[in-house]
């Protein structure tokens, strides 16, 4: 009996206590419960910018480089994959839109919004802003107008904006952060860029309005000049030495391994996906020795027997045929077959039927290292720039002339080349000569170098920004200057024989089309629709070739005479040759 | 596991107290003699109750009533009322046949139990007495086909997820299988695939369903609440329906112990393979040695190993150099897929003891499952189960009814899913028809690394033999429930129970894998602990011709997740299965997941001339996932039902009728941390840790989602009870659904969480029973048929549509207005006129992309069950179907695409003929002559084309049309293709591998003979002796899916039904099984 008493009381006392916990602490324990203790409430400048500029160097200088870029500046050849044979994937495209404004533009403006109203962080916000005027710089140059007055809001539909628009304000937002960024004010504790030296941060927004202002002169020619001479008035406060050069280091842990590294060397890749320094750009060193070639390319391992005609030592008019291996020739952009219709004998192609073993690979420890850079803007480059920002009279202090030599010299000085006396004296690199160049696998295209100043300047800053595809792309789109050939291999899907450079990227039709749709449509609608050949107004318009009309001729100009015209050479270059 | 243990403690030690109270007993038998086992004892106006055992026994306490009435029940047979007097103590009651209505007792909502004519909903039993015989490991597979409504995929894997879905789904993106209540507790329902991708998201194993764990042998009975209106006294865990499991009890045995003892061995072994292709070996466009890149340098025999596809020369005994770096021949191994398999296995056994007295009970019970499946290492299991169930009448107004069932389990090596290269059934879509066993054995180098292979192949013994992944559960489920009878009517029952879940896996894999050289080990634990206190008073009272059942209660639920989930992503040493192996580790992950709901409820049920039956029900749940503003919600219901029959006269054809309507609604809390944004770890970048905005937009305004359910039903009885027929039409809407909706990326997150969107299911569901024979042969037929749609009415304003799981550019889509889960991807563009298909210049496909492919759903489900018995033999045979809905296959586009499926063939011949024998050109096949002539041999096939396809040219407004001479006329394309293209068209040409997914399914059967009593008696102790053979998932009788390619399998058990890629290959089961009663 005791014992009932007892599970009674027990059962009244349960009964009152939940009667009391429900009257009385319903709610209460409620936003502890829901919180989740393992995130961050609150990000500083640094965590954030760290953040977006790692997540920058992933995907320009890594995935959208790989898959694209370096293609379209034909610093590859022949490489695989939808986007580097002139196509694309509708997912990759939303991969990127994806990786553009959530992960980086929204992480950055994330640090405008929460740090704009207080003084301590003015320089930090600065920061942010010139990153951002430098993200939608390259999304504005890849795939024309894009959402950015409407966009990081949150919002459910985004307009696009043109790229007047888009420019007129990122050119502002450098100018006004060059003017507002206060040397002596805060600065990132942790800066992955410039180790917190304003001073730099100051150049590279000059610098990059200088180099944004070129970019769009032709499509923009009064913004440009507007911006292009303000910069060019400030010349002190552009880049002035290689220590100054803007880039994005990756590094030795696994998180942070180059996406080259990670991809074709840690990840042993088969031969058909690793990069191969591109025939042409290969072909435009080789002719004029330039010595740059042996910090830039890797040779390869497994080389190609070449035959030549040299003179016989000692002479200058006897000459005799030699065999010997040659580890420095690049692949072709679009195979080894050419164009449908050249209907070329295969059997007189050297390249035919090779294993890509045999082609030489961007030097590894440079373009393959874990810890490789991605350079934003070097010195070599800048001062490219203003050679034509002079030659267009937006001023500078030199002439153009001798900062087209002050660029080939910043870049032998990059790569710790020497010889650069002997190459800027070379005919066709010299300023005011021509050559004539070497030809091609298919001898349509050669190296020759014409005496026009613009020719020389571009093909020298194709040369000096090897990897900054992007870069030589806009260069390309704004000046058809380099001596190129199309995509003969295009993708299957473009249908096409042959395909020219892009004009630029498709908008992604899955996540704008699906979720952007009436900003998508009306963009489309503005740019004449969304391929890779509406061409953007900073592009220059062009009559693309024909290649099928052209004449071909298979030679092997590409590699003879590498080490010199005769065999003195080749025994001065220890050369182990075959007289045949 | 500490509190495990604790637990175990207070359950195991109960105080057991055995006192004595007027009782009655009795045995039951029909007109012959013959006894009736499950009649069901009520003492009439109490809830006490009782059933008779397997000789017709019964045992009923009768407290301390001195005369009243007991009430006889079971199905077929007139209710019988037998009164009592303070002497009785035996009565034995005869039950005549009925020819009346029935009264059927089933289990509702909180366990309450309900005469079946007075609900106003539908609600439907669940065999399951033959998933304790033809078993799955899996216990809820064996849900498949039993309950009208119920749609049940089965797992893919013995371990893995099943996917149970009631009446279509009611969240767009959210869980949608039901919940589970065992003995009045809520079990975690959620399944354990949520991180598998499609395509190698590196976190691809699938660990199951926490309640598939289950023993069969602990169920007494499964009952199925299918709509809101059955489960709205639930609350918010019960919008997607109920699934209420009761575990067994001991029965009245007088004291005396019973064992039980059910064995079972299964073997598991593949019912089918793919039709892959002999003919042709590994190769690249007929050929086998296309440029000196191919060839051994030093043998200058062409490499084998070179190449990634079997589109190359058919098979003529060539030189080769092989896989192993051997000199080879180049010849076919039919048996490549086939010798990956075994034979797997699966013991099951089960010892029960149960005693009960009519003040207590108790029950034992212990089972052991110990499995494999059909690849070596994989999926081993090793299961313990246990279960204590014991009732106690402490006095005759306190009862304590206590539960615990313990499991614990241990499985080896559950396989990745999906595209995981670590998936042997990925694998095996890439392997070619000349690659064997033999020349993938040695499958690492001397040291230890993988051999690389061309493409995307990896080679599965690899996978096999160097991978290990491992996870130990242990689950205690615990229940107190105690009963107190206030007053006559008036009854207090408290319950507080527990759930502990504690996981421990870990994933290794080894050092030097193709794919990933430096390794991994991964270790996660999950400690998930839920526990209810709830209390609820019940009032039941009959006034003369009024009854009236009523309860009042308030339950707090708490949910309590912490788990961390620690990678090492480089290893130090080979074969070393520890985190301290590893060399570099990425961020700890911890995995919280909080939430409390407190709620009050109360329901009515009022009936009047045992006739008209009305229920209303009501609840209040607050909870903490919900912004303070909206986190209190309250939801209604209301039904009627009238027996129309008692308004008939007395005949042979209608025996039962009634007609019942229903309106409910129930509201829905979201899940853990979704109201505001915050920052996460994004990583370290070069000695700085970084972070990053929450890409998922978190919203402070959430509402409650809202499913309001209408269902009309009808349930009679025909032909003396012969015949059941049942049928429900419902329809449901729910609004303010909490969806993760994409949005556009340039808002600057990738998904916003809001109330938006309504998802509408309407169906029609319908069962029936019918004895066709019941004599000494007896043959019955159930019948179960439901069709359901589920139409997304609305999304989110300025979002047409969501996408729920994609295989690259083939995605499955909620469309606003659109039935959910249409298919979408590239098909082959055509001629908007004529509808003509239509080509590129060079012959292959041009394609349009976003098209629609097909739909996931299924047009209706159904199942049939014939069970025969004569003398001591029974068969029973169910049947499952479904009509309609498509599957889009990736596996079928790869192993296309490589050349390895049978369907790769089409124009090889021919080709080969062309391109390597008359040495022809491209131009040449696509009817190109010399000097821009046509070819003269236009009409010879030279490969394979795109049958009446026409060359796609640009009209004057852009589109592309079909190509049209001066006359208007179509100009048919001859351009022959590289049957190598035609495969690779694959990607583009998608509606190819798109597939109606209906089948008919042998899916259980038993054959079963059950020892007569006399012949079993010279056994000592001996009950009972039954044996039967079983068999699950015998035979696809009917499908239109290409073989080896299940219509239902997918890549997940979540909301992204109708893809497919790198499935399992279909199983069956079969086995002995074997049930001893001492």
């Amino acid at each position: 009996m005791e014992k009932m008493n007892k599970n009674k009381n027990y059962i009244n006392l349960k009964l009152s206590l939940l009667i009391i916990l429900f009257s009385m602490s319903c709610t209460n324990d409620f936003e502890e419960i829901n919180t989740n203790e393992f995130i961050f409430n609150e990000a500083s400048p640094e965590a954030l910018f760290t953040g977006v500029v790692k997540n920058t160097l992933d995907l320009v200088g890594g995935t959208m480089n790989d898959q694209m870029f370096n293609t379209y500046a034909s610093f590859y050849g022949g490489k695989g994959g939808q986007f580097n044979r002139y196509f694309y994937t509708e997912q990759a495209l939303d991969q990127f839109w994806k990786r553009f404004y959530v992960n980086i533009l929204k992480n950055n403006q994330d640090i405008i919004d929460s740090y704009s109203s207080d003084s301590n962080y003015s320089n930090r916000v600065t920061i942010a802003k010139i990153w951002k005027s430098y993200v939608y710089s390259i999304l504005v140059s890849t795939f024309g107008p894009v959402p950015y007055q409407e966009a990081l809001q949150g919002k459910n539909a985004a307009a696009y904006n043109s790229e007047e628009i888009i420019y007129t304000d990122i050119l502002a937002e450098l100018k006004s952060a060059f003017e507002n960024l206060d040397i002596s004010g805060d600065t990132l504790a942790q800066d992955p860029i410039f180790n917190g030296d304003l001073t730099k941060w100051k150049k590279f927004a000059n610098s990059l309005r200088l180099k944004i202002a070129l970019r769009i002169s032709e499509g923009f020619p009064a913004l440009a000049e507007q911006h292009g001479s303000d910069a060019m008035a400030n010349e002190g406060s552009l880049i002035s030495s290689n220590d100054e050069n803007a880039s994005m280091k990756w590094g030795l842990e696994q998180e942070n391994w180059s996406f080259n590294y990670s991809r074709y060397v840690f990840v042993e890749a088969n031969d058909d996906v690793v990069p191969f320094m591109n025939l042409h750009f290969l072909l435009n060193l080789k002719t004029y020795k330039d010595p740059r070639l042996f910090k830039l390319v890797e040779p390869s391992n497994d080389p190609i027997t070449i035959t030549d005609v040299v003179f016989r030592s000692g002479s200058t008019t006897e000459q005799i045929t030699v065999e010997y291996e040659l580890p420095y020739f690049g692949r072709p952009l679009g195979g080894n077959a050419g164009v449908e219709g050249w209907n070329l004998n295969q059997n007189d192609n050297i390249l035919n039927g090779l294993a890509n073993r045999r082609f030489s690979r961007p030097k590894l420890d440079v373009f393959m290292a874990a810890d490789m850079s991605y350079n934003i803007i070097t010195y070599s480059e800048i001062n490219f720039i203003k050679a034509e920002a002079q030659l267009k009279g937006w001023g500078g202090s030199k002439t153009g002339e001798e900062y087209y030599y002050d660029g080939i010299e910043a870049s032998f000085q990059q790569y710790g080349a020497t010889g650069f006396t002997d190459y800027k004296n070379t005919a066709g690199i010299q300023w005011g000569t021509t050559s004539v160049g070497d030809r091609g696998l298919f001898g349509v295209v050669t190296s020759g170098i014409s005496n026009d100043p613009i020719d020389k300047i571009t093909r020298q800053r194709w040369l000096a920004s090897y990897n900054q595809g992007h870069d030589i792309w806009c260069m390309q789109k704004r000046t058809r200057t380099l001596p190129l050939i199309d995509q003969f291999a295009p993708d299957g899907a473009t249908g096409l024989d042959y395909a020219p450079l892009p004009e630029r990227l498709v908008y992604p039709p899955l996540s704008e089309g699906g979720l952007n749709n009436a900003a998508y449509q009306d963009a489309i609608l503005n740019l004449g629709g969304n391929t890779l050949y509406n061409e953007l107004q900073m592009n220059t318009s062009y009559d693309p070739i024909q290649w099928e009309t052209l004449v071909p001729e298979l030679n092997q100009d590409f590699g003879t005479h590498f080490y010199g015209d005769s065999e003195d050479d080749l025994i001065a270059e220890g050369i182990d040759y075959t007289i045949i | 596991m500490e509190k495990i243990k604790i637990i175990l403690l207070l359950i195991l030690f109960p105080l057991i107290v055995f006192s004595q109270e007027n009782s009655i007993q009795g045995n039951i038998a029909d007109k012959t003699g013959a006894p009736i086992p499950g009649v069901t004892i009520l003492l009439e106006g109490t809830q006490t109750g009782s059933s008779s055992d397997f000789d017709g026994n019964y045992i009923i306490n009768t407290k301390d009533k001195t005369e009243g009435v007991l009430v006889f029940s079971y199905l077929g047979f007139s209710t019988l009322r037998i009164n009592f007097f303070n002497d009785s103590k035996t009565i034995n009651a005869v039950l005549t046949e009925s020819t009346e209505e029935l009264d059927e007792i089933v289990i509702t909502a909180l366990g309450i139990k309900r005469d079946k004519k007075s609900l106003s909903y539908s609600t439907q039993s669940v065999d399951s007495e033959d998933m304790k015989e033809a078993r799955s490991t899996n216990f809820l597979n064996a849900l498949a086909g039993k309950a009208a409504g119920v749609q049940v995929v089965g797992s893919s894997t013995p371990t893995g997820s099943t996917r149970v879905i009631i009446r279509g789904l009611t969240s767009i993106t959210g869980n949608n299988q039901p919940l589970y209540i065992v003995d009045g507790i809520p079990l975690d329902s959620s399944p354990g695939d949520g991180g598998v991708s499609v395509w190698n998201g590196g976190d691809d194993i699938d660990f199951g369903s926490p309640i598939s764990t289950i023993n069969p042998d602990d169920i007494e009975s499964i009952q199925v609440l299918k709509g809101a209106n059955a489960s709205a006294l639930y609350g918010s865990r019960a919008s997607n329906g109920v699934i209420i499991i009761t575990t067994k009890k001991a029965k009245n045995s007088k004291g005396k112990i019973k064992v039980n003892i059910n064995s079972n061995f299964s073997v598991i072994s593949n019912r089918e393979y793919p039709y892959y292709q002999y003919v042709y070996g590994a190769g690249d466009n007929a050929r086998l040695t296309p440029n000196v890149g191919k060839l051994d340098q030093t043998t200058g025999l062409p490499l084998v190993g070179a190449f990634r596809r079997a589109y190359g020369m058919p098979f003529l005994g060539q030189q080769i150099l092989d896989y192993n770096g051997e000199v080879s021949t180049y010849q076919p191994n039919v048996d490549n897929v086939k010798e990956l398999y075994k034979v797997g296995t699966v013991a099951t056994n089960t010892l029960s003891f149960s005693k009960a007295t009519e003040k207590n009970t108790f029950r034992f019970s212990y089972s052991s499952t110990l499995g494999d499946h059909v690849i070596d290492r994989m999926e081993r299991v090793n299961r313990n189960n246990v279960a204590v169930r014991f009732s106690q009448e402490i006095s005759d107004k306190l009862k304590v009814n206590t539960n615990l069932m313990y499991v614990n389990q241990r499985v080896d090596n559950r396989m990745y899913r999906n595209g995981s290269e670590r998936n042997p059934a990925n694998n095996y879509m890439y392997i070619l028809p000349n690659m064997s066993k033999e020349n993938l054995f040695p499958y690492k180098d001397e040291d230890n690394n993988a051999f690389n292979y061309e493409g995307p192949f990896n080679n599965p013994y690899w996978n096999l033999y160097e991978n290990t992944n491992q996870d130990v559960t242990n689950r205690v489920v615990a229940n107190v429930t105690l009963k107190w009878d206030i007053l006559k009517d008036l009854s207090l029952k408290t319950r507080i129970n527990g759930v502990v879940n504690d996981v421990d896996r870990f994933e290794f894999n080894n050092i030097g894998a193709a794919y990933d050289p430096n390794g991994l080990f991964r270790e996660i634990t999950i400690l998930r602990e839920n526990r209810n206190y709830e209390a609820i008073l019940n009032y039941t009272k009959k006034i003369n011709n009024l009854s009236i059942v009523s309860l009042l209660g308030a339950n707090r639920f708490d949910l309590r997740t912490t788990g961390t989930r620690k990678t090492a992503i480089s290893l130090l040493e080979r074969d070393v299965m520890s985190l301290s192996n590893g060399d570099e580790f990425s961020p700890v992950i911890h995995l919280p997941n909080n939430k409390r709901i407190n709620s009050v409820f109360g329901s009515l049920s009022v009936g009047l001339d045992d006739t008209y039956f009305i229920d209303v029900t009501g609840r209040n749940d607050w909870s903490s996932t919900l912004p303070s503003a909206n986190n209190s919600y309250f939801y209604p219901s209301i039904g009627g039902t009238a027996i129309f029959t008692k308004f008939l006269p007395i005949n042979d054809i209608l025996t039962f009728g009634k007609i019942r309507a229903s309106f409910a609604q129930v509201g829905n809390d979201t899940s853990f941390d979704r109201i505001i944004n915050n920052y996460i770890e994004g990583g370290n970048y070069n000695n700085t840790q970084w972070l990053s905005l929450q890409n998922q937009r978190k919203n402070l305004e959430l509402k409650p989602e809202l499913t309001s359910s209408t269902e009309f039903g009808i349930e009679s009885k025909l032909f003396n009870n012969r015949i059941t027929l049942d049928a429900t039409y419902y329809k449901s809407s729910t609004n303010n659904q909490i969806v993760p909706v994409q949005v556009t990326p340039t808002s600057g997150y990738l998904s916003k969480i809001i109330n938006a969107g309504e998802i509408q299911n309407k169906g029609f569901e319908f069962f029936m029973s019918a004895k066709i024979f019941d004599s000494k042969f007896k043959w019955n037929t159930t019948l179960n048929w439901s069709k359901n749609e589920s139409l997304v009415v609305s999304l989110a304003d300025g979002v047409d549509r969501l996408l729920l799981r994609n295989f690259f550019n083939v995605g499955v889509y909620a469309e606003a207005g659109e039935t959910f889960g249409n298919i979408r991807g590239n098909a082959q563009a055509k001629d908007p006129e004529t509808g003509t298909p239509l080509v590129l210049p060079n012959g292959r496909v041009r394609w349009d992309d976003d098209q629609y492919l097909g739909n996931a759903q299924a047009d209706w489900i159904g199942s049939m069950r014939n069970s025969f018995s004569y003398k001591g033999f029974n068969l029973n045979v169910l049947i499952d179907v479904r009509k309609g809905g498509e599957l889009f296959s990736a596996t079928m586009i790869k192993s296309v695409n490589h050349g390895m499926h049978a369907e790769s063939l089409q124009g090889r011949e021919e080709y080969l003929l062309s391109s390597l024998i008359l040495g022809e050109n491209n131009n040449e096949r696509q009817g190109r002559g010399l000097f821009g002539n046509d070819y003269a041999d236009a009409e010879r096939a030279k490969g394979v084309i795109y049958k009446g396809a026409a060359l796609g040219v640009e009209d004057a407004d852009g589109n592309w049309v079909a190509e049209r001479d001066d006359d208007g006329n179509i100009v048919y394309s001859q351009r022959w293709l590289n049957p190598q293209l035609y495969g690779f068209d694959g990607v583009q040409d998608q509606g190819r591998f798109v597939y109606d997914a209906s089948y008919v399914k042998l899916r259980e059967i038993v054959f079963g003979y059950t020892f007569p009593a006399g012949m079993i008696k010279k056994i000592k102790g001996i009950k009972n002796l039954k044996i039967s053979v079983v068999g699950r998932d015998l035979w696809t009788i009917y499908r239109n899916t290409p073989q080896g390619i299940d219509p239902e399998a997918g890549t997940t058990s979540g909301n992204g039904q109708g893809l497919e890629f790198g499935s399992f290959l279909p199983t069956r089961t079969l086995g002995v099984n074997l049930k001893i009663v001492f």
